[in-house]
Parts: C-alpha cells; structure tokens; sequence
C-alpha cells in the first residue's frame, strides 16, 4: 500500500537533510530575534540564511530516484504516540521540484527586501524566515497531522507581513486573507478527521499517514463530503473561481517580497493539495466532481484573464492574472491524464517563477516612484532599457511564448485536457447528454485556450503603455535603471524561464514516476490506455526492449475499482493467472519491489480490465447513476466493527 | 397524616412562587426573598422523602442546605449594603453601570 | 451507633489548602503593611505543598467518607487544574490588588477556600458533597467579586452574581431533591430509572432532577441561554479574578458534569445528549458572534469563555453519543472515554491559556485607567515587545492553532464529534471557530499593525509576579501543544479508571 521509502540514510546521506532544510530559516529566525541588533547586520544574515537553506536544497537533486515512484529523504519519528502521529518528513517526484522552487523563491524575495523594507526590519525578516520553515513543512510533510500543522502555522508570518508592512488597505486585506484560509483549512481538518476514522474502522491502526490512506475503501456518500471538505481547502488557497476575492486585495496591499511568495509558493499549495491528496484519496468522488471542477477552473481562466484586463493597477492586474494562471492548473490536474497532471505541476512552477518575477518587476518601479498605476508610466523604456528587457522576457513567459517556460507549462496542459476530453467525453461532462458533452467538452478546452490569447493580450497591452510610447510624466524623468543586486533577483529567474522553455526534460522527469502513480490512482483508466498506447508503440517498434516511462511503475494495489483494499499481487503469482482474473488476496504484500517489465506488462493487463470495466460504469451513467456501481462493490465499512 | 405526595404538591407551589417572584420582581431583596423560598421548597421536599424512605440522609441534607443558606443570607445581604451604600436604592431596575 | 471510620489522607490536598487560607488569614493580622507579599509566598507555598500531597495520592481508587468522597486519579487530574489555576491567580493578583487597594490577606484567603470548594466538587460522590462544594466556592466568589468596595461597578457585579448563583443552586437543589425521591439516596451510584419507591413512578418524573440539575450546571458553565450574569459580572470584578473565575467554576462544574452525567444519568444519556447538544450549539454560536461586537477585552474574553464552553460540551455530548454507538462494547467505550478525555485535555489547556490572557490584561493596567479597551492596544507590539508576542501566542491557542495548546484541546474535541458521528457540532464548532479567530486576530492587528491614537499613557511596569505568570503560562502552552503526549495519557488513565 505505502509506496517505497527511502530515508535519508538509505540515501547516503549522514544527515536528516529535510529536517535542515525545514529549520534553518526557523534557527535563523531565533538568532535573529536573540543577537541580531543593526539593521544592515540583519539583512545580511537573513540573506545568508535561505541562501544557504538555497543551496542546501539543491543537495535533494542529484541523489534523486527519477525511475520509479519512492518517498525520499524520508525522516520519521513517532511523535504523538497515542494519536498515531508521525514527524514523517520525505519528498517525492511531485514536491521536489516545488521544494526547489520554495527555497529559490526565498533567495529572491528576500534579496529584494533590502531597500524596500526600511521600517521594523528585524521583524520583517524573522517572519520571512518563518514563513520559509513553514512552506517548506507544508511540502515535506507526509503525515496529516504535521501537514495540518505547517498549513496553520504559515498562516501567521503572512498575515503579519501583509498587515504590517502593506498597503494602505493592509489590515482588512491581511485579516480577509487569514479569516479565508482558516475557514478552508478547519473544514479540511474535519474531513482529516473523517479519513482518520475511516481508517481505523477499516484497519484498527491510529495513524495520520497519508500514504496509508490511499486506495482506502471510502463508501461515496462519505468521499463526496470530504471530498467537498478538502476541495474548499484547497480551492481557497489555489484560489479557484468562487473563492478567490481574497487575492487581489492580499497581492495588492502585500509588500513585493510576501506578493512573490504569496504568487509563487502559497497558491502552489492549494494546487498540491489536490494532486497529493484529493485526487488519489478520492478518486470516485473526483470522477463525479469533475464537470463541475473543470467548468469552474475554465471560468477561473476566463474570468482571470477578462479582470486582468480591466485593471489600472499593475500588481492587480498581475494578481487577476494568477486567477487565470492557477485556472489552467487545475485543467490540467482534473485532466487526470500523465499529460495533464505533469503539465498542471510543471505550470505551477513556472507560474511561480513568472508571475513571482512579474511582481519583482512591479516592485522596482514601485519602490521608485511610489505608485502602481499604469496611467502614471509610458515611454519607460528610454529611461530604464535594462529593466524593460527584462520586464519583456518575464512578460514573454507569463504569456506563453514558445521557447519560454509559460509554453511548455500550458502546451502539456492543453495536450493533456484534449486528449482526456476526447477520451472519455461523458465522463468530463456526466451531467449534460451524452451527444452534448462532445461538443461541451472541447468547448471548455477552447474556452481555455481563448485564456492565453486574452493574457497575450492584457500583459502586451500592459507592457505597451507602461514601457513604449513619449516618456511625458516629469516624475519619470529621473528614474535610474537597475542596479546590480536588482538585476541579481531577476537574472536567476530569467535563466530558469529559458531553461524550462528550451529543454523542460529535466524538470518533467522529476515527476515521471510520481505523477504515472497518482494518475494510476485516480484513472486507472487513462493511465492504462497510455501504458497500452506506450506497449504497443514499443513492440512495433523494438521487440526485445524495455518500456522506459512506466519502468518500475506500481499499479497500487487496491486503488478504487478493486474492491479488495490492502491487497496486492505479486507479479509472479500474477503471470498464473488468467488476464482479466481479479487479483487475489494477498493482504499485507508490500509492492516495494521493482519488477520486472514482464510481470508488469501481466499487471497492467489484469489491472486494465477492471479499470476498462469501471470506466464503463462512467460511461453510462443514465445506467448505473453516478458512481453506484463503485459504491456497491464497496464492502459496508459500517460492518466493520473495530476490535479494539 | 399528609402524604409525600401532598408535601410535594406543597413544595412545588413554594417552588412555582418562588421562581416567578424571582424573575419577574425587579427588587433585589424580594429576589433574594424568593431565591431563600426555592432553597426551601426543596428542603421540604428533601424532608419528607426522607420520612417516606425511612432514612436520614434527606433530612441530614437539609440541615446543610440551612446552613448554607445562612452563609449565603450573610454574604448576600452584606452585599446589598455595599450596594445600597453606594447607590442607595435596592432596585435591580437601576443598574445602568453593567449591560448585560 | 458506630461512627464509621475517617481517614484523613483521602482529603489531603483540600486540608492543606483550607489550613493555608486560615493560616494566611491569620498571618494577614500580624503582618506590616509593607509586607503583605510574603502572604502570597504563604499561598503558593501551601499551593505546592497540595500540589505534592495530590500526587501522593494520585494513584488512589476508592470511596472514603462514607462514600461521600470519591478519591480517584480523575478528582486528583481536576485538583492538579484547581491548584495551578489558584497558583497562577495568586501570581497575577499582587500587582492589581496594589493598585487597587484590595487587602491581600482576605483575597488570598478566599482564593484559597474557594480552591478547596472546587476540589471538593471534583471529588465529590454524593449529592450533598457537590452541593458544599459548589457554595462553598460559590459563596468565594460572590464576596471577591464585590472586593472593590467603593467600586459600584464590583458591588453590582457581586450582587448580580450572588442573585443568579443563588436562583441556579436553589435549582439545582430542587432538582437533587426529587433525585433523592427517587433514589432513597444521595449517592451518584445510587440513580436509577425504574423507581420502585411509591413516591415517584412516572417516567416523566424520573427526568425531573436530570433537566433541573442541568439548568443548575449549565448556569456554572454559563452556556446559553443561562449565561446572562457572565459579561457583567466578569467585567465588574476585579480582573484576576475575572481570570480566576471563568478558569475554576467552569472546570470545577465540567468535573461534576462528567462524573454524574456519565456514570449517574448513564440510562438518561438520550435525554441529556439533546439536551448538552443544543446547549452546545447556541453557546458557540453566540457566544463567538457577540464576543464580535466587544471593544472591552475583559468583556470579549468573557464571552469568548462562553464560547469555549460550547466546545466542551461538543466533548461532552461525543462521551454521551459514544454509549449508544453500536459496534461492540469495548469500541463504545473507548470512544466515551476518548471524548471525556479530550474534554479534560481542553480544560486543562483552557487554564493556561485564559489565565495567560487575563494576566496580559492586568499587566497592562493602570490605577487610574484599567486599559482593557481594545484600542489600547494599538501599538503595543512597540512598547511592549515581549507582551505582545506571549498575547499573541496566547491568543493564537485560544484560537486553536497548531503548535498551541489550545489545538490539541480543539483537535481532541473535534475528533471525539467526527468519531461519534456528531458531524452538526464538528461543522458549527470549526465554522465558529473561524469567528473566534477574528476577534482574537483583532486584537493582533491592534498590537502589531495599528497605531495608537491620541496621547498614550504608559502601561505598568513590566518586570511583575504578573509578568512570571504571562511567560510561564505560554511555555506551557507551547510545551505541551508540541508534545502534548504526557497529558493526553494522563487524562487518559484517569477517565480510563474514573468509567471502569
């Protein structure tokens, strides 16, 4: 059930290197606060300090298992004994490259506080510093309970940084931020709790973890409503369309520095959120939400892009641009295909690189000239011409251009969102007819598309009257271009924006692995089409060589459709068997081993026919209703008695 | 010889009186007046049952409950000097200072 | 007639503290004025010394007194909370009572018999043994709210107290009356559905002493609607012991509720779980949505403490829940015991937490102005920089937020509603909760990001037995919302015990 762990000392590594990781900013936070009196003293030890968390965290990188799905580094401890909770530290293929992201984004904003922070700077950045230990833990953390904690506890530096050192409309903007997050995250608690409940009916055993939790036997009255519990979560924090009022106004009055975590880091959690735990938690109250999360996450896009243009506000623009960004996200994700997934976390990062380098970029000219609105600026482009190319490339990758990262990020997504439509058109629309949904479908993925064109529109649109036109205002006359360490935070960005454009392969095979598993999870269907779309290809082409996306792939056992939860066959007992013969039960088998291609190919087979078999339940839905049929097959969990 | 019963129809009455004398009279001795009068109701209460069940122990209670009472009276009323010094009326009508 | 035997040590902890009032009392006439500290190293001292004899009999589980008394680790737990609480109240007190001109000596001395009463009630195991130790705290209290006695605002207080305490007991009472028609019998063993005496044989009437003790209760724990008398009262008193009495009564009263809800009304639990559940839901609802309104933070924290009383009774009305649940007896009670658990684990954090937040208050105080209006506290963070950031973890876990105390009480709480199935109080508690964290947030925002209006006059100063109280009340609510293990089993044992 528990996917392979390696910890850190399997990894060979004589340090808990994520316990590090996750603490120094916090260690420094204390020195700070403790010996650290002058303010210059401070802005160099905070530098110092995520630099080092920076470069500590490049060391996750070249021991990284890219070839098959493992929780790495992994760190775990009980902790809480008589609540089964965990100090369960590990990373994966979906988190390290937002890990990555978190610490680099942290070098960044950090660095660009140094003349903009000129009021209670020792407190500024011990908050920054927490704010690092506590997205860090948000992404590390494998057990609920800690998770849960971390989520909580970043609240808090943020809520200060906006309120503090903000805008004129700080303290309702901080306190409309926090009182939203809160009100997600204690439904999510609830539904934690739920899952927790869940599993012990299920297993007799306390525990938070939430590997143990994936492919549970969940009836779908229940996965709906933590589904729903979960889903409010996490969509506040993306945000998705409904719940996204608090954006504007916490980007608006933040300072630049929490602006970029805010766009980079803190969006990303919502949009991790679903891909670690609603998702493959909930795999049939996913199918039965997804209509309504793709249609929602298409007027997000809309909506987004629409708003953006409208806007007189550069930062508010930017911030309405992430409401569509995030938009294209979730498509991706609720594309629940390899395609998909993988693009919607590949977005997340560029999202976090471009829109974080948008709001540096609308920094420098606010802290020059005290005022965000694009009425006040044009012709800059004389004035500063170091700062409009890099304004330029920046706005070039939010957009989308081809050889930059936006490209690749919503190219995978569309791939992945037609191609799911055009797979299982009913299913993406199981509430409109059948012959409607067809066309509905490909609707939506159009409608998405149509985002990009309007967000060419409004960022080229911006970048014109700001940038191009008669320099008239005198204010902007005595404008400096930028200086080096202004050029240092944007310089890292723009590299990663080209790398990623050019050549993404590095940054996709991070996640191969771990995003083939979670998609396995939570439709078997179209990861077993394009593992039999991959088989085939392979046996025209090359008979004799080995599959190489899916090496070292596991069906997880379990996963909904089989309705023999903690089982797993082993594939040589598999090979026995007739294709299409339930696995039989095997409880207890950990599917730790990596097999070989033979065995797996006779597991994917076996596993195919039942995931072709629910996927019918799907299809026709007029038949059996929306997820009944997985429902029935469902043992009652109420006859269960636990034996404690 | 009335039964437990009667003393409880008794008690009940003393009860009743006492309850709407409380909430609905605003003079804060006649408050203190029907709160004594709902103490004493069920140590009638207390009494009787005793006689009824054969034992002691209700009738032991009510000797505290008496005792008690008295410590409250003395509290109580020590109070109202206090107040009735400070503000000289004993109407609960005229506290402005506490809105509740 | 044989007199039955008494043995002193199952009363230990409770001699202890009564002697030290009257020793106290005693002193106070001997003693200089100038000298009046050294009474409370009196207290304390005494306090410590409970503190030990309460852990010496820790591991006691037997009825002493006749059975009027229970000795078991589950009174002893609460005494541990009674006796911390007391301890922290006679920390924070000097600097109020010198400001205010309250004599120490009787303060003391009532803070301490009013200790004993709410050990007593922990204890108690017999109808008339809660009554005395209920008065005898109550009647503590009555006196110390009326302790500023050219105050009419302590006066009115007093007197509003004195007049709904007494309507509440005599309820009570009345309600313990027919309990002993019923029964033939003042022990909390003794209750049973089907009386067979010919005094009382209708169903109905069986339900009688459960609906009048609860009214008598719910006035203790000041849930709504029997909260009235709470906002004024606590804003009239003088604040530490505001700060002592939203802590010790409502503990004391949640101590007695458990032990004769659970194990007394056992058969009633239908009726009471109704009861608790609406109780429940209306204390949260208002009192978070008024503590809104509040520019007074002695007024906010006091409808706050309503507030917090509803998310124990969610605890409460789980234990209940749990004893109807099928799925097998040993799994039932399990998750009773779990519920009541999480009940005193939010007791025990509720303590701190609150008693850290009223010392903050009182820090902040002036003898001419109290500085308890919300506005005071803007620009705090400046002034006092080690206050505001202890107020804000404080009110962090009076919120709820991990890494707190006050998470792992609402974490334990939320979880026995999700297990027991009451997914209505789960949803109303966290949604509330959310309310809660605005005003709590608020009076963040003032300290941190606001700034002060007008001229400010400088709060007091800041090195205080006071301040010890503050900084010593937030490591514990930080200590044990990191590794909360220790109490958690602890309460555990108890409960496990307390119910077998």
């Amino acid at each position: 059930m528990t996917p392979e762990i390696l910890t850190y000392a399997d990894m060979g590594l004589k340090w808990p290197i994520l316990s590090l990781l996750t603490y120094i900013p916090v260690i420094g936070a204390i020195i700070i606060m403790l010996f650290l009196r002058r303010d210059n003293t401070i802005r160099w030890f905070a530098n110092i300090v995520v630099l080092v968390d920076f470069v500590l965290s490049l060391r996750l990188i070249p021991g990284f298992i890219i070839d098959r799905h493992a929780l790495q580094f992994v760190e775990k401890a009980p902790w809480i004994e008589s609540l089964g909770a965990q100090y369960f530290l590990g990373v994966d293929g979906i988190s390290i490259l937002l890990v990555l992201l978190t610490t680099f984004l942290g070098v960044l904003a950090v660095l660009s506080s140094w003349t903009a922070i000129q009021d209670r700077v020792k407190e500024y950045y011990i908050f920054m510093l927490l704010l690092q230990t506590g997205m860090l833990g948000v992404f590390f953390s494998l057990d609920f309970f800690l998770f849960y904690v971390f989520w909580e506890i970043m609240l808090v530096p943020m809520y200060f940084l906006i309120g503090v050192w903000g805008g004129p409309r700080k303290l309702y903007a901080a306190i409309k931020f926090f009182l939203y997050t809160l009100a997600g995250s204690v439904l999510m608690l609830l539904a934690i709790l739920g899952l927790y409940f869940l599993h012990y009916r299920q297993t007799g055993e306390l525990s938070f973890e939430v590997m143990k939790y994936y492919g549970m036997d969940i009836p779908m009255h229940i996965q709906r409503w933590l589904f729903l519990a979960f889903f409010v979560g996490f969509a506040i924090k993306v945000p998705m369309f409904p719940f996204h009022t608090w954006l504007p106004d916490a980007h608006v009055e933040a300072p630049t520095a929490g602006s970029v975590i805010l766009a980079g880091v803190l969006l990303k959690m919502g949009t991790y959120g679903f891909v670690r735990f609603s998702l493959p938690l909930f795999p049939q109250a996913t199918m039965w939400f997804l209509p309504y999360g793709i249609t929602l996450a298409v007027i997000g896009i809309v909506y987004g892009a629409l708003t953006a243009m409208m806007q007189p506000d550069m930062k508010k623009l930017v911030a309405y641009s992430s409401v569509s960004h995030l938009g294209f996200v979730m498509l991706g994700l609720f594309a629940l295909n390899q395609q998909g997934v993988e693009g919607g976390i590949l977005q997340m990062i560029n999202h976090g690189l471009s829109t974080g380098g948008l709001f540096l970029v609308v920094g420098l000219i606010y802290e020059r000239r005290h005022t965000r609105m694009i009425k006040d600026f044009g012709g800059l482009s004389h004035q500063m011409p170091l700062y409009a190319i890099m304004f330029m490339i920046i706005t070039l990758s939010s957009i989308g251009l081809p050889s930059l990262n936006g490209f690749i990020g919503e190219f995978t997504i569309l791939l992945g969102g037609f191609k799911a439509l055009w797979m299982k058109p009913v299913v993406a629309l199981g509430f409109l007819p059948k012959e409607w949904a067809t066309n509905m479908s490909t609707l939506m993925v159009l409608l998405a598309t149509s985002g990009i064109v309007l967000g060419a529109a409004y960022m080229l649109w911006m970048y014109q009257r700001v940038m191009f036109g008669k320099l008239e205002n005198p204010k902007n006359m005595e404008l400096k271009d930028l200086n080096l360490r202004e050029v240092m935070t944007l310089i890292p960005i723009i590299i990663l924006c080209f790398w990623i454009g050019i050549y993404p392969k590095p940054f996709l095979r991070f996640m191969d692995a771990a995003v083939m598993n979670t998609v396995l999870m939570t439709n078997p269907q179209a990861a077993l089409a394009e593992m039999k779309q991959m088989r085939e290809m392979q046996m025209n082409a090359a008979p004799g060589q080995g599959m190489e996306a899916p090496s070292g792939m596991q069906l997880p056992p379990g996963h909904p459709p089989i309705s023999m939860p903690g089982q797993h066959m082993m594939p040589g007992q598999q090979s026995a068997m007739p294709p299409g013969h339930p696995p039989i039960s095997m409880p207890g088998q950990t599917p730790a081993m990596p097999a070989g291609h033979e065995a797996m190919m006779e597991q994917f087979r076996a596993g195919e026919s039942h995931g072709m078999r629910r996927g019918l339940t799907f299809m026709e839905p007029a038949a059996a209703g929306h997820g009944e049929a997985p429902e029935a097959a469902h043992a009652d969990p109420h006859g269960h008695s636990g034996d404690k | 010889m009335a039964t437990a019963s009667e003393y409880m129809v008794l008690s009940s009455v003393l009860f009743a009186v006492g309850f709407v004398g409380f909430t609905l009279r605003r003079n804060i001795l006649v408050m203190f007046m029907s709160a004594e009068l709902m103490l004493n109701s069920a140590n009638l209460n207390l009494i009787a049952y005793s006689t009824e069940w054969g034992n002691p122990t209700g009738q032991t209670f009510a000797l505290f409950v008496i005792a008690v009472a008295a410590a409250e009276a003395a509290v109580g009323l020590a109070i109202l000097m206090l107040l009735f010094r400070a503000r000289a009326t004993v109407s609960a009508a005229d506290w402005r200072r506490l809105k509740g | 007639m044989q007199i039955p035997p008494i043995d002193f040590t199952a009363v230990y902890p409770e001699v202890i503290v009564a002697l030290v009032g009257l020793l106290v009392l005693a002193v106070d006439i001997f003693i200089k004025p100038q000298r009046k500290t050294s009474l409370s190293a009196i207290a304390l001292v005494g306090l410590v010394l409970a503190f030990l004899t309460t852990m010496l009999i820790w591991d006691r589980n037997e009825t002493a007194f006749s059975g009027m008394v229970a000795v078991d680790s589950y009174a002893q737990f609460f005494k541990l909370i009674f006796i911390f609480s007391a301890a922290l109240t006679v920390l924070i007190s000097p600097r109020y009572l010198s400001l205010n001109n309250i004599s120490v000596g009787e303060y003391l001395e009532l803070v301490l018999f009013c200790t004993v009463g709410m050990m007593v009630m922990a204890s108690a195991n017999d109808l008339v043994t809660i009554y005395i130790g209920l008065e005898l705290m109550a009647i503590s209290i009555y006196l110390m709210a009326g302790f500023q006695r050219d105050n009419p605002r302590s006066c009115e207080a007093s007197m509003k107290y004195f007049l709904l305490g007494s309507f509440a007991s005599a309820l009570l009472l009345y309600g313990m009356s027919f309990f002993y028609g019923i029964t033939g019998t003042t022990s909390l063993q003794g209750f049973t559905l089907s009386p067979n005496s010919n005094i009382i044989d209708s169903e109905v009437m069986t339900r009688l002493p459960l609906v009048l003790m609860t009214v008598g209760f719910a006035f203790k724990i000041a849930a709504v609607p029997f909260h009235m008398w709470t906002p004024d009262v606590y804003e009239g008193a003088p604040t530490p012991l505001t700060a002592f009495m939203s802590v010790g009564p409502k503990v004391a009263a949640f101590a007695v509720i458990m032990r004769v809800y659970m194990k007394t009304f056992g058969a009633l639990v239908p009726d009471w779980v109704q009861m608790f559940t609406l109780l429940s839901i209306l204390t949260m609802i208002y009192g978070n949505v008024v503590a809104v309104a509040q520019k007074s933070m002695k007024r906010m924290l006091a409808y706050s403490s309503i507030a917090h009383a509803g998310y124990l009774l969610i605890g409460i009305v789980s234990a209940g829940t749990a004893t109807e649940m099928t799925g097998g007896k040993a799994m039932s009670a399990t998750f009773a015991s779990e519920s009541m658990m999480s009940v005193m684990v939010y007791l025990f954090a509720y303590m701190f937490m609150n008693l850290g937040t009223f010392a903050v208050v009182i820090s902040l105080g002036r003898a001419d102005n109290p500085r308890d209006s919300l506005a005071d506290y803007a620009g705090l963070a400046k002034r006092r920089p080690l206050t505001a950031l202890l107020m804000t973890i404080l009110l962090l876990s009076l919120m709820g937020f991990p890494g707190t105390f006050g998470f792992i009480g609402k974490f334990y709480i939320f979880k026995a509603a999700i297990v027991t199935g009451n997914l209505t109080l789960a949803v109303v508690g966290v949604l509330m909760s959310v309310v809660a964290a605005f005003y709590y947030v608020r009076v963040v925002l003032y300290m941190y990001m606001r700034e002060p209006e007008g001229e400010v006059l400088a709060e007091g100063d800041a090195i205080s037995s006071t301040m010890y109280a503050i900084v010593v009340t937030t490591m514990f609510t930080l200590l044990f919302g990191v590794a909360p293990g220790f109490i958690i089993d602890m309460a555990r044992y108890t409960i496990e015990r307390m119910l077998a």
